[in-house]
């Protein structure tokens, strides 16, 4: 029988193809050229235009370089680049605290055997994997001024009657909302109960025997237990809820007025409705940019041990 | 229409004598058969908003298929989407679509980027052109508006939209209605007709005034088991609320940009007086008019809870449908008042330029124009074909497109399609007055800071 060592030596180099080195290399560079192609590249893209006057509108100059002139636009005059900044904050601050509490209440409520969990859980799992174009056509239906099946059970308690539920500034912001905390809770629970199932029992079962109560143990043990997935479910959600547009699209296209546009749906006007696409460009990269500051802020704050 | 029909005779003597100009055996060797037999077998890619004259198209295409061997697909979808995903197939130079029906206030846009194959490359070839396709067959403001930028024909047209208002006009013909309107204002309902007359905004702002009535109040001797309403006045961010006040300004005597590329809404009190009406008509209309769109407006009228409005063509197919809508042979047609001008919307077809098999595309809509296919087509839903000869068809006996064409006519006859300078900055007009009507619509701006607000926003994208 021959040595494994002998039979191993394959090199290139000084680079051994039978390395673990070479395996990890092996598995990473297929992702690695995936992103490269999906995201390094559009926004290598979008970089580049972002510096550039690229307005469809704009003959003469179409194409060339300005510096930093789009951004110093969109960040010092831009008053309505401003507003869908204040409704994206608001929005990501009312709704990511709620789907989280609604989400720990439900996978604590379900992390225990009875007799059809399964089915409930599969239940509440529908509106998170329903694609978000279609969330906002059911709620379109549910909502429709006059025959909306909502809208008649509003009518009859004497609410809306005057106007639609998207008529008024605060009540499209708040449906909106509430569309976002129905579709996302069950995420932010699944990621939850992913934690609660694999907690390790011994701990709590200590500190029952150590008479603490239910909801000591909810937070003194199983809180900072769970501590990573709260950090990487508020961290998802965070980031997500910043990106909304499909329902803000659907249902109130960012109005009554400008009271529920979002940067998101800011951006897609301007690059695709005003053809202004390096703009488009900067306004899409500084709201990356504010993503990854927000998620290092937020993970130095919430992840410290 | 008789000044159409004086100028199709002229345009149609000229073509006649072009055509006598062409051999004769030119004209008889030249078949479309023969003509699309390089492209037998191939097939083409078309994008066309999802309503009836698109569905048309798709209809009769079959018998374009069969005679050419060439097979027709269709990807439909909502305007607004397809006029983003034409722009964006350009730009990243897709090589998919070989025909596109574009918005004619798109136009200078395609032309402006080099987005449209120009017609003469098809039309001087002999081999392509059909010796019976005249430009003089078509209405000539419709033409100049779907086909030509700068000079050059770089779209052919596919079918316009002319805008109107409609109206109940059996309710109108009641005569307990007719004598409280009388004594409420002083002066008489218009005379109910298939053709109605509206001679001023302030009039029409009085009938909705008049007929907009709560449920449980009377309405033609019917008690109302729901709310009714005078008018709808759409103002949510979307491309409705930008169609129906362009369409009112343009009535009123405004216009966007004029001939020589300026913004022309401050020029007059047409824009703020067009704003100002259509948000005073608010009262009038449905309250959920922050979220109205022309689907809302088509479903209201359907279901018979609004007594008039402004509208295009393509809705008013569905409801003149009698299974469907119970406005369906109870409507009226006026031309919007004021001066009456009328803003057709106009739809190009356009073969752009990365079209991989552009010559089969031209021939598809070639023959889809000619008349015989137009007049076939037109019932199904080609709505409204820009053929001279085929508007001016006696069109009663087809109840669903009746009305339409019988406006169209009218405001044909008068001169009153209105002529729109083309303009790149057009694209980024729609989404600037969306933005700032639904501002005004929502009160967080008035008529006359929503009008100052699009100028100075048009003016700063225009330079």
């Amino acid at each position: 029988m021959q040595d494994r060592g002998d039979t191993a030596k394959v090199r290139i180099g000084k680079f051994d193809l039978n390395s673990e080195r070479a395996f990890l290399w092996v598995c990473l560079v297929p992702v690695l050229v995936f992103l490269a192609i999906v995201a390094v590249a559009p926004t290598t893209a979008a970089i580049i235009d972002s510096f550039r006057e690229l307005s469809l509108l704009s003959f003469g100059a179409r194409g060339e370089f300005i510096g930093f002139e789009n951004y110093r636009e969109l960040l010092s005059s831009d008053k309505k680049f401003f507003t869908a900044v204040w409704h994206t904050c608001l929005f990501v601050v009312v709704v990511v605290p709620i789907e989280f509490c609604g989400g720990l209440a439900i996978a604590l409520w379900i992390n225990r055997e009875f007799r059809g969990r399964r089915l409930i859980l599969t239940l509440i799992m529908i509106p998170t994997v329903i694609a978000p174009i279609v969330v906002g056509l059911i709620w379109y239906l549910f909502f429709l001024p006059t025959f909306g099946l909502f809208t008649q059970g509003l009518n009859d308690l004497g609410l809306f009657r005057d106007t639609g539920v998207f008529s008024t500034p605060e009540s499209a912001l708040a449906v909106l909302m509430l569309i976002d905390i129905w579709e996302w809770t069950p995420f932010v629970m699944l990621i939850l109960l992913a934690g609660l199932t694999a907690m390790p029992k011994a701990p709590i079962e200590a500190a029952t025997l150590d008479g603490a109560s239910r909801r000591q143990i909810l937070w003194y043990v199983q809180i900072p237990l769970l501590r990573p997935l709260i950090v990487i479910a508020l961290l998802l959600r965070s980031i997500d809820a910043s990106k909304i547009f499909d329902t803000v699209y659907v249902l109130t296209g960012g109005g009554p007025g400008d009271s529920t546009e979002m940067v998101t749906t800011f951006a897609h006007r301007t690059s695709f409705m005003t053809w202004n696409l390096g703009y488009g460009a900067a306004i899409c990269l500084v709201l990356a940019f504010a993503s990854l500051v927000m998620a290092a802020i937020f993970y130095r704050v919430v992840a410290r041990p | 229409m008789r000044a159409f029909v004086r100028r199709g005779a002229v345009g149609l003597c000229a073509a006649a004598a072009l055509g006598l100009g062409l051999s004769n055996s030119e004209a008889q060797a030249w078949s479309l058969e023969e003509a699309a037999a390089p492209y037998k077998g191939s097939e083409i890619n078309i994008i066309c908003e999802g309503y009836p004259p698109c569905y048309a198209l798709q209809e009769v295409s079959a018998e374009f298929s069969e005679i050419t061997g060439i097979t027709v697909n269709f990807e439909f979808g909502d305007l607004l989407a397809i006029a983003q995903r034409m722009v964006a197939e350009q730009l990243t130079e897709s090589e998919h679509f070989d025909g596109m029906q574009v918005l004619s206030y798109h136009l200078a846009l395609f032309g402006e980027q080099n987005f449209a194959t120009p017609m003469a490359k098809f039309l001087d070839d002999p081999a392509l052109r059909d010796p019976s396709f005249d430009w003089d067959n078509f209405v000539p403001e419709l033409i100049a508006q779907s086909s030509i930028y700068k000079g050059e024909a770089i779209a052919l047209p596919f079918q316009f939209l002319a805008t109107f208002g409609v109206i109940r006009k059996d309710i109108v013909a009641d005569p307990s209605e007719r004598a409280a309107f009388k004594e409420k204002y002083g002066y008489d309902l218009p005379e109910p007709g298939l053709i109605m007359e509206m001679p001023s905004y302030e009039k029409w702002r009085d009938i909705a005034e008049f007929f907009r009535r709560d449920a449980g109040e009377t309405l033609a001797g019917q008690t109302l088991e729901q709310d009714f309403y005078g008018i709808s006045s759409p103002f949510k961010r979307h491309l409705t609320v930008f169609w129906f006040t362009w369409a009112n300004l343009v009535a009123h005597g405004g216009e966007i940009f004029d001939a020589d590329g300026n913004v022309a809404l401050g020029k007059n009190s047409a824009a703020v007086d067009t704003v100002q009406f259509l948000l005073d008509m608010r009262e009038y209309a449905p309250p959920s008019y922050r979220e109205y769109t022309w689907d809302e407006q088509y479903r209201d009228f359907c279901a018979g809870l609004i007594f008039s409005t402004t509208f295009w063509p393509d809705a008013v197919y569905y409801l003149e449908d009698a299974n469907e809508c119970v406005s369906a042979g109870n409507i009226g047609y006026f031309a919007l008042p004021a001066t009456h001008a009328t803003l057709p919307f106009v739809y190009s077809y356009v073969v752009p330029p990365t079209s991989t098999n552009a010559e089969a595309s031209f021939l598809l809509m070639q023959w889809a124009l000619s008349q015989d296919v137009q007049t076939r087509a037109t019932p199904l839903g080609w709505i409204s074909s820009v053929r001279k000869d085929v508007i001016a068809l006696d069109w009663s006996h087809e109840k669903q497109i009746e009305g339409d064409m019988a406006i169209q006519n009218v405001i044909g006859e008068n001169g009153w399609f209105y002529a729109l300078p083309h303009h790149p900055a057009l694209i980024a007009a729609q989404d600037i007055m969306m933005d700032e009507l639904s501002a005004a619509g929502a009160d967080e701006i008035d008529a006359q800071t929503a009008v100052d607000n699009i100028i100075e926003r048009l003016e700063k994208a225009v330079n």
